[in-house]
């Protein structure tokens, strides 16, 4: 295994490629909790991919169908039944990039180990418990219809993007969910449950030689070659949004609005990302002054809530959303002009840069922040970057300037949720 | 692991020190008695102390200053613990082994400032933003429709007796709030500075002693209160009847909450096996109603019981189809039955207690639960780590079984989707 550790944060990570192209991330870390998480490089945004030469298309929301089905298994055992026979906490989740399993537990580790390896590699769909699942699922996703937040994000997708399959939502819609069948969960789980497509990261009080020896014992037995990467379809994106400004109408007491900014600008490398960070949180974070806007202005009656979804090869989607009370024009042009506003302070823009350090070394001391820090850089970087901290340091007010200044904020979908008049 | 206890005069200091971790964990906690005028201060009083000040003008200063000092993270507010309220401040920094000598102190100082310095103007707090606030507020309650997980879990209190006093309805609350104003706040924050009984907990890799000096020269406290809290709620009375209310609303999904209240618990059943008897209903995927209403018949996505222990009561949430709720409901009672005839599982029964020993070992992995389990023993009097174990190793179906017999539905709340 090779050793390399986060430099100046101290905390080491064993890392691993198998021959099957699993690649495996082990960090030692003094807790009597263990936390590992498989993630699978497949997310609901991915709808057209190849299979035996030939492109094929699967309903929305298949991603997240088959993240529930894996929990059926052929001998009636649920993963979830071993996890908590054995006290671990586990869940799933999948997003518009991948789908992750996980578990975390102080006891019977490799028992857990061994249910998470299993649970992602032996599929068990039939037309009967596909259907018993279609009404599971169909209510979980009625939850969302009714949830002023879901609404306004899942509607701002579907209007940010012409093309690219992530602006389908994760759960699909419910004609979707009713459409899947289980050649489709077959189709998908036999492209992309691959090892080589695949990164698994454990944190804790574990013992990293007789961890990786059980993971590569479990392994030998099964037949995975190393494979390429699954090819998805690629679509051509226009730099434009599809729809500028919808409003919907529903019988509620508060307007919800969601904005995505649709930034073109082809991501460079984990600095610009961190740069981008920074001028979220310069503009719409606690050292911004908006606290005291938005403290003082009855029409705002949430947080402006801010984030960065930085997984997209061509663009950067800035995405903000607000409950208000009457006047969304002014909220719009609010964030509007904080973002488009370059007077920039730095001495805010160091004081970021400490709370940063901050964080970056606080993340380090719990196990599942860990785990997912590592899932998170393999997913969008490609590899770890342990000179994370250094970099931050380093990190100037004048690269900052020269990165976000041509940033173009005219492309954006706003999604408004409000009373019918 | 070690617990330093110091009486302090007026309050009481508690330091939990372990090498463990590169943070420090704060909790400063006055407790007071729980009464209805409380309900509408107490969600006002948590924001303005959170954004008010008298040594900062803006919140735009405030966070600065907390950047300066490595940005601890922290949260104010007023808070029920059964038949208590209690103002709180907890708070996370890095230790000063790693950032600056002396961050410790000024990380201390600075967070007990938000706490005890607010801003006060003429034995008030600020009005313009006491005002806007409060209007926040109102405007919240009546947009508390929207939220219909929210919305039907307000419902279903309002309608089930479990205080001595009647909880105030939304529309009461926001009754309430619009005639209230800044001073009565204040009023209402000196009154928890009077009589509140304090105590601090401080839990890190600390030296004791500079600890102590630090908060000793930063509490300036006067009023001792001795009072020994007890914040249980003894259930007396519950409706032989279920009380059923139907409400529409105009969702997709309907919200099936059933209220119930559980009388006669000993100490035993309430600490130790409440816990099984709740995770074994309704806890995990392996639960029975998990089983059985989700994955056996498909009737929701979600579905859990949650335990109020120191009320005890006890809730069952189900987002289902609002034509299933007779369905849902006969298969809900029926599991609750079943755990009366020890018809549940052995494997689930033993995997419900390791979950229990799971999570009292994943306690020592996080700063802030070692203190709020500290915080538990010295509030509500609750066994340490090892007694705990020891004591749930105790629990037998037969006990989980005897105390199904005790848990009885009270109220059940639907919010039934007519989209």
């Amino acid at each position: 295994m090779k050793k390399n550790t986060f430099n100046k944060i101290g905390v080491d990570v064993y890392e691993e490629i198998l021959d099957n192209g699993l690649r495996i991330y082990l960090v030692p870390l003094d807790r009597n909790e263990i936390h590992a998480r498989m993630t699978v490089l497949f997310g609901g945004s991915i709808l057209e991919f190849k299979m035996n030469d030939e492109f094929i298309k699967v309903p929305g929301g298949l991603a997240h169908f088959l993240e529930h089905k894996m929990f059926e298994k052929e001998d009636g055992i649920d993963p979830m039944t071993i996890y908590e026979r054995n006290g671990a906490s586990a869940n799933a989740f999948t997003t518009e990039f991948v789908t992750a399993y996980h578990f975390t537990g102080s006891d019977y580790f490799y028992d857990n180990l061994k249910t998470l390896l299993k649970s992602v590699h032996e599929p068990y769909f039939t037309d009967e418990n596909v259907l018993k699942e279609k009404g599971i699922i169909s209510q979980e996703k009625k939850r969302d219809l009714d949830d002023p937040l879901w609404i306004t994000y899942d509607k701002a997708l579907e209007n940010t993007f012409h093309n690219l399959d992530v602006k389908n939502t994760v759960l699909g819609s419910l004609d979707d969910i009713n459409s899947i069948t289980k050649e489709d969960l077959y189709n998908c789980y036999n492209t992309f449950y691959h090892p080589s497509n695949m990164v698994l990261t454990i944190c804790g009080g574990m013992d990293i030689d007789k961890t990786i020896k059980f993971i590569k014992d479990f392994y030998k037995d099964l037949t995975f070659e190393k494979r390429d990467k699954p090819e998805v379809k690629e679509k051509s994106e226009p730099k434009s949004v599809v729809c500028e400004k919808e409003v919907i109408y529903k019988d509620v007491n508060a307007k919800e609005m969601f904005i995505n900014y649709k930034i073109s600008k082809p991501r460079k490398n984990y600095l610009d990302e961190l740069y981008y960070g920074f001028l979220l949180n310069m503009k719409f974070g606690g050292l911004s002054g908006l606290s005291d806007i938005v403290l003082k202005d009855e029409n705002i009656l949430s947080m402006i809530n801010y984030y960065n979804v930085n997984e997209l090869s061509d663009f950067d989607i800035f995405s903000f959303n607000v409950t208000v009370k009457d006047d969304t024009e002014k909220v719009i042009n609010l964030i509007d002009n904080k973002l488009k506003d370059q007077d920039y302070d730095e001495k805010i823009f160091n004081l970021i840069k400490k709370t940063l350090l901050n964080s970056v070394l606080l993340s380090m001391e719990n196990v599942k922040s860990v785990c997912n820090f590592l899932a998170n850089q393999i997913s969008v970087y490609g590899n770890i970057n342990y000179d994370v901290y250094s970099q931050i340091q380093n990190l100037s007010f004048e690269q900052f300037k020269e990165t976000v200044k041509d940033l173009n904020f005219d492309n954006r979908a706003i999604v408004i949720l409000e009373k019918d008049q | 692991m070690e617990h330093f206890d110091f009486d302090m005069g007026t309050y009481n200091l508690h330091i939990i020190k372990t090498k463990k971790f590169k943070t420090i964990d704060l909790s400063v906690n006055l407790v007071i008695d729980d009464e209805r005028e409380n309900v509408k201060y107490r969600f006002l009083l948590g924001k303005l102390l959170g954004t008010t000040s008298s040594k900062y003008e803006t919140i735009h200063e405030l966070n600065m200053a907390c950047a300066d000092i490595y940005d601890p993270a922290y949260s104010t507010g007023c808070k029920v613990s059964g038949n208590k309220n209690i103002l709180y401040l907890n708070a996370s920094f890095a230790n000063e082994k790693y950032t600056e000598k002396g961050m410790n102190e000024k990380n201390i100082q600075f967070l007990l400032n938000v706490l005890f310095e607010p801003k006060v103007v003429d034995e008030g707090f600020d009005h313009d933003i006491f005002v806007i606030n409060r209007n926040k507020r109102i405007d919240n309650y009546k947009s508390l429709k929207d939220n219909p997980d929210a919305y039907a879990k307000a419902k279903l209190y309002e309608k089930m007796k479990v205080r001595d006093f009647d909880y105030p309805s939304i529309e009461e609350n926001i009754k309430m709030l619009e005639s209230l104003d800044e001073k009565q706040l204040y009023s209402f924050y000196k009154k928890i500075i009077k009589n509140g009984k304090l105590d601090i907990f401080v839990t890190g890799d600390v030296d004791v002693d500079e600890i102590k000096d630090i908060i000793k020269r930063n509490v300036h406290f006067k009023n001792k209160n001795d009072t020994v809290c007890n914040h249980i709620i003894e259930q007396k009375q519950f409706n032989e009847k279920p009380n059923i209310i139907i409400s529409p609303a105009p969702f997709e999904q309907s919200k099936l909450l059933i209220g119930c209240k559980v009388l006669d618990m000993s100490d035993f059943e309430r600490w130790y096996v409440f816990v099984i008897y709740s995770w074994i209903l309704g806890g995990g995927m392996n639960s029975l109603l998990n089983q059985t209403v989700r994955e056996k018949n498909s009737l929701c996505y979600s579905i859990y019981a949650a335990r109020n222990t120191l009320l005890g009561v006890m809730e069952i949430y189900a987002g289902i189809d609002g034509e299933n709720f007779e369905k849902t409901l006969d298969y809900t009672l029926k599991e609750m039955k079943n755990i009366e005839n020890g018809d549940f599982p052995l494997d689930l029964f033993e995997g419900v207690k390791n979950i229990y020993y799971n999570s009292l070992k994943s306690t020592l992995d996080n700063p802030a639960l070692v203190t709020n389990s500290y915080m538990s023993q010295i509030f509500l009097n609750t066994d340490s780590i090892d007694e705990k174990i020891k004591n749930m190793e105790k629990v037998t179906r037969e006990d989980v079984m005897a105390f199904a017999k005790k848990v009885h539905v009270d109220t059940i709340f639907l919010l039934k989707g007519e989209k």
